[in-house]
C-alpha cells in the first residue's frame, strides 16, 4: 500500500496495518504519513507530477533525439490512420452543421423538443467576435466540413443505435476550450461556423433531440452529478458554484467539443469536463430522418457538502419531483405532508413513515418521489456512519 | 530505460550502478522509490504543496551529486537525515519554527522487531507473556491486536471504540513499558 493510498483510504485491514507497522520502524515513512495527513491536498496528483518531472530530468540527452524520432513516426502514423478513417466515414456524415439547441436542464417539466429555440443567423457571431470559442480538434472524423458539391441525396443510413451500442464509451482526447467569465453565452454557435453548408445552419429544429440512455439532458445531468467528486479546497467558503459546459453529441453519439462557458474555478471546471467526457454514448439527434451533430448546454452545480444534509437534499428532491403537478392541483389537493424518513448507514432510505397528509394521492406522490431519491450522505457519529431519522415536511403547492 | 520501479534491484545495487556507470536513470529509479515519502516529509515540515514539491526536486538534484561523494551504508536512513536537514534549513532561512519532533525512541526498535516477528516472539514467549500481563489493560489489548492480530489502528479503534489517537499512544507507551520490563528480566 502506498502512503497516499493509505491517507485516502479508510485505513482498515492488513495492508494498512503493514504500512503502520513499517512506519514504527522507519521514521521517514512515519513523518511522511504525518505530513500527508496534516495537509489537505490532492497528494496522488502531486506525487504523480513529481515522478514525471524526475523521470524527465533523468532522461539522458543522448536518448532524446531517438524519442523524438519515435514520437514523430507515431504522430505520422496516427495522422494517416485518422485520414483513412475520415475517408471511410465520409458517406455517412450528414451535410449539415451541428444544430445549436438549448436544452435547459433546470426546467425538467418542459418537454425536450420544445426546449430548442431557433438560432437565428444574427446570433452567430463573426469569427472576429468569438476568438475564444472555437478550435475544434483537426483530426476528428465526424462533423467535418462538407465538400463544396453537395453529397449524394441518399447517404448510407446508419442503423439506429442499439442499447448495447449506446452503452459504448467514446474515445475522446480533444482539446477543451475554456472561456473565462460569465457573459459568453451568445458565442455558443461560434464553434460551428465555417463548417457545414450555410443554408442549413440556422432556423432548423431537430426533430429528435439526442437521447441519453433513452432519457433527456436532465437524465444526463443527474448522471453527471452522481459522478462528480467535489475537490475539497474549491468550495471552502461554503458557496455553491456553477460550471456551464457546452458539448456536441456527434452523429455517432459521442460527446465531443466540450467547452467551458462559465468557469468559476479551474479545479471545478476540470472535474466537470472529466465527468462529461466519460459519458457513455448517446443516441444522436436527427433531422429529416438523418443523424445530425447537436450542441447541448449543460450547467453543472457544485454544492458544498454541508448544504447537502439529507433534510435539505430530500426536501428539494421531493419538491422538484412533485413540481406543481397539474393533476394534483386540478383535484384541489393542497396542504402539508409530514414524513419521518430513516436513512441507513449506506445513505439509503430504509423506512418512510407518513405522519400527516391531507390526501392519499399526495401521500402516494411523495412516497414515489422518495423511493426514487438518490443516495444521501449518511449521518456520522465519531466519524462512523450511523442510522438516522429525519423529520421532513413538504408543502403543496410549493409556496416559497 | 529503467525508471519504472521493478524490485529486482536493491537500493544498494542501484546506488552502486549509479556510481560506476554515472547514468542518472539509476539514481532516478532509486529516488522515485522514495519520492512519495520525501514529499510527505517535506509537507510535514514546510506545510504546503508548492514548497514541498520544490524541496523534492531540489533534493533530487543535490543528492545526485552527493551520493557520489558520500559513503552511504543504508540509503533509506541517509535519505531521511539529509531530507530532514534540508527542510530544517529551509525553515531556518525563512525564520520559521520546525514542527515538534516525532515521539520516537530508537531504543524501542529492538522491541518492535521482537513483537513483529513471530519466531522471535516464540523464543521469548515466557518473558513476553509475563511483561504483557503487567501492562495496563488498554496498552496490552492494543499491543496484542496490532502486533499479534495484524489489525490497523483504525481497526483497533473500531473494535474497542477507543479514539484513534489513544490507540496510537497506547501502542507507543505499551512498547516502551515492554522494553523496560524485558530489560530488567534479562539482567
Amino acid at each position: 500500500m502506498r502512503p497516499v493510498d493509505y491517507i485516502r483510504s479508510d485505513r482498515r485491514g492488513r495492508a494498512a496495518h503493514d504500512l503502520e507497522a513499517e512506519s514504527l520502524r522507519d521514521p521517514l515513512l512515519a513523518e511522511a504519513l504525518e505530513g500527508l495527513d496534516a495537509v489537505d491536498d490532492d497528494h496522488a496528483a502531486a506525487v504523480e507530477a513529481l515522478r514525471r518531472r524526475i523521470a524527465r530530468k533523468s532522461c539522458p540527452s543522448g536518448l532524446r533525439p531517438a524519442i523524438r524520432r519515435i514520437a514523430a513516426v507515431a504522430a505520422l502514423l496516427a495522422l494517416v490512420l485518422t485520414a483513412g478513417l475520415l475517408l471511410l466515414r465520409r458517406p455517412a456524415i450528414p451535410d449539415t452543421a451541428p444544430v445549436t439547441g438549448r436544452l435547459v436542464a433546470d426546467l425538467p417539466k418542459r418537454p425536450a423538443a420544445s426546449d430548442s429555440p431557433l438560432e437565428t443567423p444574427a446570433e452567430s457571431p463573426e469569427p472576429a467576435e468569438a476568438p475564444a470559442a472555437t478550435l475544434p480538434s483537426p483530426h476528428r472524423p465526424t462533423g467535418s466540413p462538407a465538400p463544396a458539391a453537395p453529397l449524394p441525396e441518399a447517404p448510407a443510413p446508419q442503423p439506429p443505435a442499439t442499447p448495447a451500442e449506446a452503452a459504448d464509451v467514446c474515445f475522446n482526447d480533444e482539446t477543451v476550450v475554456i472561456a473565462y467569465g460569465t457573459g459568453r453565452r451568445q458565442e455558443f454557435s461560434g464553434s460551428i461556423r465555417g463548417r457545414g453548408t450555410p443554408d442549413s445552419t440556422p432556423s432548423v429544429l431537430a426533430e429528435r433531440q439526442p437521447a441519453f440512455r433513452g432519457g433527456t439532458l436532465d437524465d444526463f445531468r443527474r448522471w453527471v452529478r452522481e459522478r462528480l467528486e467535489v475537490p475539497a479546497t474549491a468550495l471552502a467558503n461554503g458557496i455553491s458554484k456553477q460550471v456551464v459546459l457546452s458539448f456536441v453529441v456527434d452523429t455517432l453519439g459521442c460527446v465531443t467539443e466540450v467547452e467551458v462557458l462559465q468557469n468559476p474555478d479551474p479545479l471545478l471546471s476540470a472535474e466537470a469536463v472529466r465527468v462529461v467526457r466519460s459519458s457513455p454514448r448517446w443516441t444522436p439527434g436527427t433531422r429529416s430522418g438523418r443523424k445530425v451533430p447537436m450542441k447541448l448546454i449543460l450547467p453543472v452545480d457544485f454544492r458544498p457538502q454541508e448544504l447537502r444534509s439529507p433534510e435539505q437534499h430530500l426536501g428539494t428532491w421531493v419538491r422538484r419531483q412533485l413540481g406543481n403537478s397539474r393533476q394534483l392541483r386540478k383535484r384541489g389537493i393542497e396542504g402539508r405532508v409530514t414524513a419521518l424518513v430513516t436513512i441507513d448507514t449506506a445513505g439509503r432510505i430504509a423506512a418512510v413513515e407518513l405522519l400527516d397528509s391531507p390526501h392519499p394521492r399526495l401521500s402516494r406522490e411523495v412516497l414515489r418521489a422518495l423511493r426514487r431519491a438518490p443516495r444521501q450522505e449518511p449521518a456520522r457519529r465519531d466519524g462512523a456512519p450511523v442510522e438516522e431519522r429525519y423529520l421532513l415536511t413538504f408543502d403543496f403547492p410549493d409556496t416559497p | 530505460m529503467l525508471l519504472t520501479d521493478d524490485t529486482s534491484h536493491s537500493d544498494a545495487e542501484l546506488l552502486e550502478r549509479y556510481r560506476t556507470e554515472r547514468r542518472t536513470e539509476w539514481f532516478a529509479t532509486l529516488y522515485l522509490r522514495y519520492t512519495e515519502r520525501v514529499y510527505g516529509l517535506a509537507l510535514r515540515y514546510l506545510g504546503n504543496r508548492v514548497d514541498a514539491e520544490d524541496a523534492v526536486m531540489q533534493l533530487f538534484e543535490e543528492l545526485a551529486g552527493k551520493v557520489l561523494r558520500h559513503d552511504i551504508a543504508c540509503f533509506r536512513t541517509w535519505l531521511y537525515s539529509v531530507a530532514r536537514n534540508h527542510c530544517l534549513m529551509r525553515l531556518r532561512r525563512a525564520g520559521k519554527h520546525p514542527p515538534a519532533p516525532l515521539a520516537r525512541d530508537p531504543e524501542d526498535d529492538a522491541t518492535i522487531e521482537l513483537l513483529a516477528d513471530r519466531e522471535a516472539r516464540e523464543r521469548r514467549l515466557e518473558a513476553l507473556a509475563a511483561c504483557l500481563e503487567r501492562l495496563p489493560e488498554p496498552q496490552r489489548r492494543s499491543i496484542r491486536l496490532f502486533f499479534f492480530d495484524d489489525l490497523s489502528y483504525a481497526d483497533i479503534a473500531a473494535a474497542t471504540s477507543w479514539h484513534l489517537k489513544s490507540v496510537k499512544s497506547y501502542i507507543q507507551n505499551g512498547k516502551r513499558n515492554l522494553r523496560r520490563c524485558l530489560e530488567t528480566r534479562t539482567r
